[in-house]
C-alpha cells in the first residue's frame, strides 16, 4: 500500500512540475525536502501540490484525505517535509472504502 | 518564435499556474517568451491605469481572462438569486469592453477569454436557466455576444474559453484551489487553456500551419486499395467505420474551405489511387481538392520535401496525417519541422482528433484564404505552361501579368496587415504590426504603405505585395518589402522596386535604401536584393534615383491613387 501511495504522490509532483520552470522542478526522490528553507515549494506551489496529491490519491486508491487542511502547520510538524514523510502520514490516516 | 516576446496576463484570479503552463509550452518549442502576471486583485485598475507597475515594461501582447461575476456586477447579483435587468448587465459589459480597448492601445495585440461559466454553479433558477433575461446561462450568452460585438474591429480578439473548460463542472472548477489560492480552475483545464492560448499567440506571429498532407490507405479510407480495389474500400454506406471516414474527409474539406491546403503522400500506384478518388461514389474529396500529391513507392519524407518545395512553403507549414505509427515516427525523425500528430488506431476517432489540432487557427479569414486551392491550381497551370517555353523571360512575357498598386486605405488594411504578419520568405525586415499600428505608421509625415494586386491570364492572385516607404531628408528607406511566395519570381519583385524608386523621386529623395534584416526564413529576400541591381553596402542595398529603375517589360503596371 505504501508503494502505491508513494507513486500517487510522485505523480502529483510530476503534475505540479508542469507549471514550474525546468530548472526549478521538484525531484520525485522520497527524501527531497519539499518545504522550508531547502524545499522547492512556495505557498502556491504547496497548495497546488496538496490538492493535486488529494486528487491523485483519490484516483489511484479511491481514498479521500484532506491534505490541504495540513498546509498551515509549522515546517517541523508538517507531513509535507518530504514525500517520504507525507507517504507515512497518508499510510497511517488513509481510509480506503 | 526566435526573438524574446513579452506577454502580460491580466486577470481577477490567480494566474500563476496558467503562466507556468504557458512558459513551459513555449519553452518546449525553443521559444524565448516572458510571461508576466498583473496583480490579480486590481483588474480594472490595471486595464485603465498605465502608471501601474505591470505596464512599466513594454509588452508585445496581453491576455485578459476574467470570471464573469467579477467584472459584471449585475451578473453577480443574478447568481445570488436576484432578478436583474439584462440591459444593466449588458451596459456593464460595454464598460468592461471600453476598459479593454484602453489597455489594448498599450500592446500590439490583446486576447480576451470569453466567459464560459461562473465559478460557482448556478442554483437560482433551475429549469429557467435558458430563459432570456432571467436565466444565468442565457444571460451569460447575451453578455458574451455583447462583448464580441463591442470588441469587433477593435484589434482585440476573443478566445473561446468554452474549448478549455469542457467537462463536468467538478473537474473543470477546483473549489479547493479557489478557497486556498484563488485559482478557480483545476490543472487539466489550465493546461488545456495554456495550450490553446500559446497556439493562438504563435499563429499571430505567423506560425499557423497551412498544409495538411494525408496518407490514403486506412487514413483517408478504410482498407488497402491495391489489395481490395476501390469498390471494396470502407467509405460511407451503412457502416460505422465507413461513415467515420466520410466524416473525416468532410473535416478536411472544411479545413480547405478555411484556406488550408490539402495534399496526398501515399505508398500506392498513382493511377489506381486517382481512379479511386475519382470513381468512389462516397469520396468527399476529389483530386481537384488537393494542391498536389506524391503517390508512389518512394520514401514519404523525400516525397514531402519535394511536395512542400513545389508549393513554395516551408516544412514548418505542413502537418502529416498517417495511420501507420512507423511512418509517423520516420517522418517525425527525418523532418522535425513537420507536425506529425499522434493518430488514433480507431477510425471512429479520426474526425475528433482532426478537430483537436489547434495549429490551423488564423487571426483573420480573407476571401483569398477561402479560394487558396484555386489559386494553387492556377499556379500549377502556369508552371506546366512554363515548361513549354525556352526561357523564363519568354514565359513571363506570355503571362500578361498586371500589377495594380494602390495606397493603404480602409478597404485593404485588413488584408495588408494579414499579409505583413504571415509572410516570412520574401520579407525584407519582417515587421509585425497590427492594423492600427500599420495605419498609424502610414499616417506619419513622409511614410506611406502601398498594396500590390497581381493578376495574369490564368487568374487573379489578389493582394500579394506590400511596400512600406519612409522619405526623410532626401533619403527613401524601404521599411516593408513583402511578397507572397505565390507570385515570387514573376518580376513582381522588380515592379515593387520600380514603384519604390519612382515614389522616392516624386517625393524628392535622391537615394533609396533597403536594409535587409535576416531571419531564419527570409533568405530568398536577400537573394533577390543581391541581384536587384542596387549597390550593396553590407546588408543595405542602395539606388541613386538619378537613374531610372525600369519596370519589367513583362509586367503591366497600373497605379491607382485612391
Amino acid at each position: 500500500m505504501r508503494d502505491a501511495i508513494m507513486q500517487a504522490l510522485q505523480a502529483a509532483i510530476e503534475e505540479v512540475n508542469e507549471t514550474r520552470p525546468r530548472n526549478a522542478r521538484i525531484s520525485t526522490d522520497p527524501n527531497t525536502p519539499l518545504i522550508g528553507v531547502e524545499g522547492g515549494l512556495d505557498s502556491l506551489g504547496l497548495v497546488n501540490f496538496a490538492v493535486t496529491a488529494e486528487e491523485q490519491l483519490d484516483s489511484a486508491l479511491g481514498c479521500s484525505l484532506q491534505l490541504s487542511s495540513l498546509i498551515g502547520m509549522s515546517v517541523a510538524e508538517s507531513p509535507f517535509r518530504t514525500l517520504a514523510s507525507l507517504a507515512d502520514y497518508v499510510a497511517t490516516h488513509i481510509e480506503v472504502p | 518564435v526566435s526573438a524574446a516576446l513579452r506577454v502580460l496576463v491580466l486577470s481577477d484570479f490567480n494566474v500563476d499556474n496558467l503562466c507556468g503552463y504557458l512558459r513551459n509550452d513555449f519553452e518546449e518549442r525553443g521559444a524565448v517568451v516572458e510571461i508576466t502576471a498583473a496583480p490579480f486583485g486590481q483588474l480594472v485598475r490595471a486595464l485603465l491605469d498605465e502608471s501601474m507597475d505591470c505596464w512599466s515594461t513594454a509588452h508585445d501582447g496581453a491576455l485578459v481572462w476574467t470570471l464573469p461575476e467579477a467584472v459584471v456586477p449585475s451578473f453577480a447579483k443574478l447568481l445570488d438569486g436576484h432578478r436583474v435587468a439584462l440591459e444593466d448587465a449588458l451596459a456593464e459589459v460595454q464598460s468592461f469592453a471600453q476598459a479593454l480597448k484602453v489597455a489594448a492601445k498599450r500592446v500590439k495585440w490583446m486576447y480576451v477569454a470569453s466567459w464560459a461559466a461562473p465559478r460557482l454553479p448556478s442554483l437560482a433558477f433551475g429549469s429557467l436557466e435558458m430563459q432570456p433575461g432571467i436565466g444565468v446561462a442565457a444571460t451569460l450568452m447575451s453578455m458574451n455576444l455583447a462583448l464580441c460585438e463591442a470588441l469587433r474591429d477593435s484589434g482585440v480578439t476573443m478566445l473561446d474559453a468554452g474549448r478549455w473548460l469542457r467537462g463536468p463542472s467538478a473537474e473543470v472548477f477546483s473549489a479547493k484551489r479557489w478557497y486556498l489560492a484563488k485559482v478557480p480552475f483545476g490543472n487539466a483545464a489550465l493546461r488545456e487553456a495554456a495550450s490553446d492560448i500559446a497556439e493562438a499567440i504563435r499563429n499571430r506571429l505567423g506560425r499557423a500551419r497551412k498544409l495538411v498532407i494525408v496518407d490514403l490507405d486506412d487514413t483517408m479510407w478504410g482498407g488497402i486499395l491495391g489489395d481490395e480495389g476501390w469498390e471494396n474500400l470502407r467509405l460511407g454506406g451503412h457502416d460505422a467505420i465507413g461513415e467515420a471516414y466520410v466524416d473525416f474527409q468532410r473535416g478536411l474539406a472544411a479545413l480547405k474551405q478555411r484556406g488550408i491546403l490539402l495534399a496526398v503522400v501515399s505508398k500506392n500506384t498513382e493511377a489506381i489511387a486517382l481512379e479511386a478518388m475519382r470513381k468512389h461514389p462516397e469520396m468527399v474529396l476529389r483530386p481537384e481538392d488537393f494542391v498536389g500529391w506524391r503517390i508512389n513507392w518512394d520514401d514519404k519524407a523525400r516525397n514531402i520535401v519535394e511536395l512542400v518545395k513545389e508549393l513554395r512553403l516551408g516544412l514548418d507549414a505542413a502537418v502529416f496525417l498517417d495511420d501507420n505509427p512507423f511512418e509517423r515516427a520516420r517522418l517525425a525523425e527525418a523532418l522535425p519541422d513537420v507536425l506529425v500528430p499522434d493518430w488514433p488506431k480507431d477510425p471512429l476517432l479520426y474526425r475528433t482528433t482532426l478537430a483537436s489540432l489547434r495549429c490551423f487557427d488564423a487571426v483573420a479569414l480573407s476571401e483569398e484564404d477561402q479560394e487558396r486551392t484555386k489559386l494553387y491550381d492556377q499556379e500549377r497551370s502556369r508552371t506546366a505552361n512554363r515548361d513549354a517555353f525556352a526561357s523564363v523571360e519568354e514565359w513571363l512575357t506570355t503571362l500578361g501579368t498586371v500589377v495594380r498598386v494602390e495606397p493603404l486605405d480602409s478597404s485593404n488594411l485588413a488584408r495588408v496587415a494579414q499579409l505583413l504578419n504571415k509572410t516570412n520568405q520574401l520579407n525584407l525586415r519582417t515587421r509585425r504590426m497590427t492594423e492600427a499600428e500599420l495605419s498609424r505608421w502610414a499616417e506619419q509625415p513622409g511614410c506611406s504603405v502601398h498594396a500590390f494586386h497581381v493578376s495574369d491570364r490564368f487568374g487573379a492572385a489578389g493582394l500579394t505585395g506590400i511596400l512600406g516607404l519612409q522619405i526623410r531628408d532626401g533619403v527613401a528607406t524601404i521599411e516593408d518589402f513583402v511578397l507572397s511566395c505565390r507570385v515570387m519570381g514573376r518580376k513582381v519583385e522588380e515592379t515593387i522596386v520600380h514603384v519604390a524608386t519612382t515614389l522616392a523621386r516624386e517625393g524628392g529623395a535622391t537615394r533609396v535604401q533597403a536594409e535587409y534584416l535576416p531571419t531564419k526564413k527570409n533568405g530568398p529576400c536577400l537573394a533577390f536584393w543581391q541581384q536587384s541591381g542596387f549597390a550593396s553596402e553590407g546588408a543595405t542595398f542602395v539606388w541613386e534615383t538619378v537613374a531610372d529603375y525600369a519596370c519589367p517589360e513583362a509586367v503591366k503596371l497600373e497605379r491607382s491613387s485612391t
